[in-house]
């Protein structure tokens, strides 16, 4: 870590971003692809409670990693982010079922369904402020969620959509686990890859200024509405994007199971507890609290339900109150401290 | 007829409403805080009102103050161990906290009564009901509507009348200019908070004859809440009152014509375009 001014109050950027963006990203390809081959390998082999605990901890990372561009790098409080998830499921499982179109290219179009979703909701919406903004998108959820509850014939309504099994990488349909690391874990690395690239440019900075204070950054020229519909477009899409994939994995969606205020509720947990507005805080969020949740789920889900998500809430209480910048802001803001100390000493 | 009688059923159904939406837009308008485990608040109280009954064999009705005076116990303990700590933070900060206190309350009314559909028989008022001519007003209904409108007078009149009120709404227009002139903030924002919370708990009261209780029975009707709160315009009082029969309303002729999810999606949509177009409301001005 070389001389850098560490804007601790605010800034998500890393001072190693800043000074060497490509070989730290070349770092993150490396690590990631390592981490997912490894990752792989023990999923195939271990016992069907912890392949399923990691794919879905990769599937939540990379849900909430996609939040974290307009809800942490943007600071704009997006409560309803269930709704791309949602569209993402339902447009490639609706293609896929209906008109037999491989879930690979419904992989696409959910990208590009989120995307415009994010920049139509955007257009209006990034008008508003602070709760309001948070307000709106949280009713945007529930429209969708009832959109998916209403259209029966299209979305089988409360009844939902059984996906057909039938294996090979064609259909993005197996048996074993493995391949579903490989693909969540892939689309991951590119959610990361994406923020990492986003904070070590002047998008970030552009970001960071209007989450601070919009009207300075708007004083200093940065176009406000244009970056934040930017942001919302492209957490949209990579939002929708990993909706598919878990249609693929679940092989069966329900309105409530990907749409409902419980899943917008649960990424923002996610996001917040491990760090939002920093590149590995989702990350670190859903490593920690998703396999933490399927544990005691497993323990205790029997003799005491509720627990796993009363765990949930007394964690995230305790983060709000005590680290407010989330786990990995707690960690980075300790290690540089413990540098500082021992440079003066 | 049908259309009158849906109408004066959308009107009572307002009342519960409006309830639970003054006490979000209070709580909003001297706080500045968006507390999204009114809901659950909501519950705690629609779960206690069914305890007393079950235990103690109290009526809801006796049970009354005694639900309201635990929840605002409940809610001023809430503001001193919690919610003092964030009135200074940002927006994302409160909302999150209030969602893990949602949660927690969710999780632990999980654990205590199973997450089965609970509903409170009691005889002289199950299928109660007054009629004129061929509309008729469920009595428990009604009671809710009652409540709801002298809940909300007695607010104003607080907010209007009395020192509390005053002090409430200095700490509402400016904080710091309150703090200045003597005004002891972090005891009006326990009040705040205390009252909110017991409104949340009378609205649980009025409703638990009306609807079974389980854990997660405050989230929709806190959405609903919100949408309340805002078509009244953020922090006024009377507008939450008004805008709880409008919503009321405006949910059952859309449930009657257009079906249950098609009612949300219209709600929700008027939400939306509320925030675009009106975002102060439909009663310009505040009242808190």
């Amino acid at each position: 870590m070389s001389q850098q001014i560490v804007n601790r109050s605010s800034g998500p950027i890393d001072p190693m971003v800043r000074s060497r963006p490509l070989p730290k990203h070349s770092l993150l390809i490396g690590f990631g692809v390592v981490a997912i081959a490894l990752l792989a390998f023990v999923s195939s082999s271990a016992p069907v409670f912890y392949g399923h605990m990691i794919v879905m901890t990769l599937i939540y990372a990379a849900l909430a990693t996609s939040w974290n561009i307009i809800g942490g790098f943007a600071g704009q409080l997006s409560l309803g982010h269930a709704a791309f998830f949602g569209l993402g499921a339902y447009t490639s499982s609706i293609l896929f079922v209906d008109f037999g179109i491989s879930p690979w290219i419904g992989l696409l179009i959910a990208l590009l369904g989120g995307a415009t979703l994010g920049l139509l909701i955007g257009i209006p919406t990034f008008r508003l402020r602070g709760p309001y903004f948070a307000l709106a998108t949280l009713a945007l959820g529930i429209i969708l969620l009832n959109v998916a509850v209403h259209f029966r014939e299209l979305t089988g309504g409360h009844v939902g959509i059984s996906l057909p099994p039938t294996e090979g990488w064609g259909t993005m349909t197996f048996l074993n686990r493995w391949q579903y690391v490989v693909i969540a874990g892939g689309y991951l690395l590119v959610c990361l890859l994406i923020s990492g690239i986003i904070l070590s440019n002047r998008f970030g900075y552009q970001l960071a200024a209007v989450r601070e204070d919009e009207e300075a950054a708007r004083a200093l020229g940065v176009n406000a509405t244009r970056v934040k519909l930017l942001a919302g477009t492209l957490s949209g899409g990579l939002a929708a994007g990993i909706g598919t994939i878990y249609a693929q994995y679940i092989l069966f969606l329900t309105p409530d199971s990907v749409l409902g205020t419980a899943v917008s509720i649960e990424i923002i947990v996610l996001a917040i507890v491990g760090g939002s507005g920093k590149l590995y805080g989702p990350l670190l969020g859903a490593v920690l609290l998703i396999p933490a949740g399927q544990l005691v789920l497993r323990e205790f889900g029997g003799a005491l339900p509720g627990l796993h998500t009363l765990v949930y809430g007394v964690i995230v209480i305790i983060v709000i109150l005590l680290f407010p910048r989330g786990i990995w802001g707690m960690l980075t803001d300790t290690a540089a401290l413990i540098n500082r100390r021992r440079k003066h000493s | 007829m049908t259309t009158i009688q849906i109408l004066v059923s959308g009107v009572l159904i307002g009342g519960v409403y409006a309830l639970l939406a003054v006490g979000i837009t209070l709580v909003l308008g001297v706080m500045k805080i968006v507390n999204f485990a009114q809901g659950e608040l909501l519950m705690v109280g629609m779960y206690l009102t069914l305890l007393l009954h079950t235990v103690l064999g109290l009526h809801p009705y006796v049970a009354f103050p005694i639900v309201v005076v635990a929840l605002f116990g409940l809610g001023a303990g809430i503001h001193f161990g919690l919610l003092r700590w964030v009135v200074d933070r940002g927006h994302t900060q409160q909302i999150v906290l209030t969602l893990g206190i949602g949660i927690v309350l969710q999780s632990a009314a999980l654990m205590i009564f199973g997450g089965s559909f609970q509903s409170l028989q009691i005889e002289p008022f199950r299928g109660g009901s007054i009629v004129i001519g061929s509309i008729s007003i469920g009595t428990t209904r009604l009671a809710a509507f009652v409540v709801a409108g002298i809940a909300t007078i007695a607010l104003l009149f607080l907010l209007d009348r009395t020192l509390t009120g005053k002090a409430m709404r200095a700490t509402a227009m400016d904080r710091d200019a309150a703090t200045l002139m003597g005004i002891p903030v972090q005891r009006v924002y326990l009040i705040t908070m205390g009252i909110g919370s017991a409104l949340a708990g009378a609205a649980g009261v009025m409703l638990m004859p009306i609807y079974p209780v389980y854990p997660t029975v405050g989230v929709n009707i806190l959405l609903i809440g919100f949408v309340v709160v805002v078509l009244g315009g953020l922090g006024s009082v009377a507008g939450a009152f008004l805008g709880g029969i409008i919503i009321g309303v405006v949910e059952a002729l859309a449930g009657f014509w257009l079906g249950a999810a098609m009612s949300q999606i219209v709600v929700f949509a008027l939400f939306i375009v509320i925030l675009l177009v009106r975002p102060q409301g439909i009663l310009k001005g505040d009242t808190v």
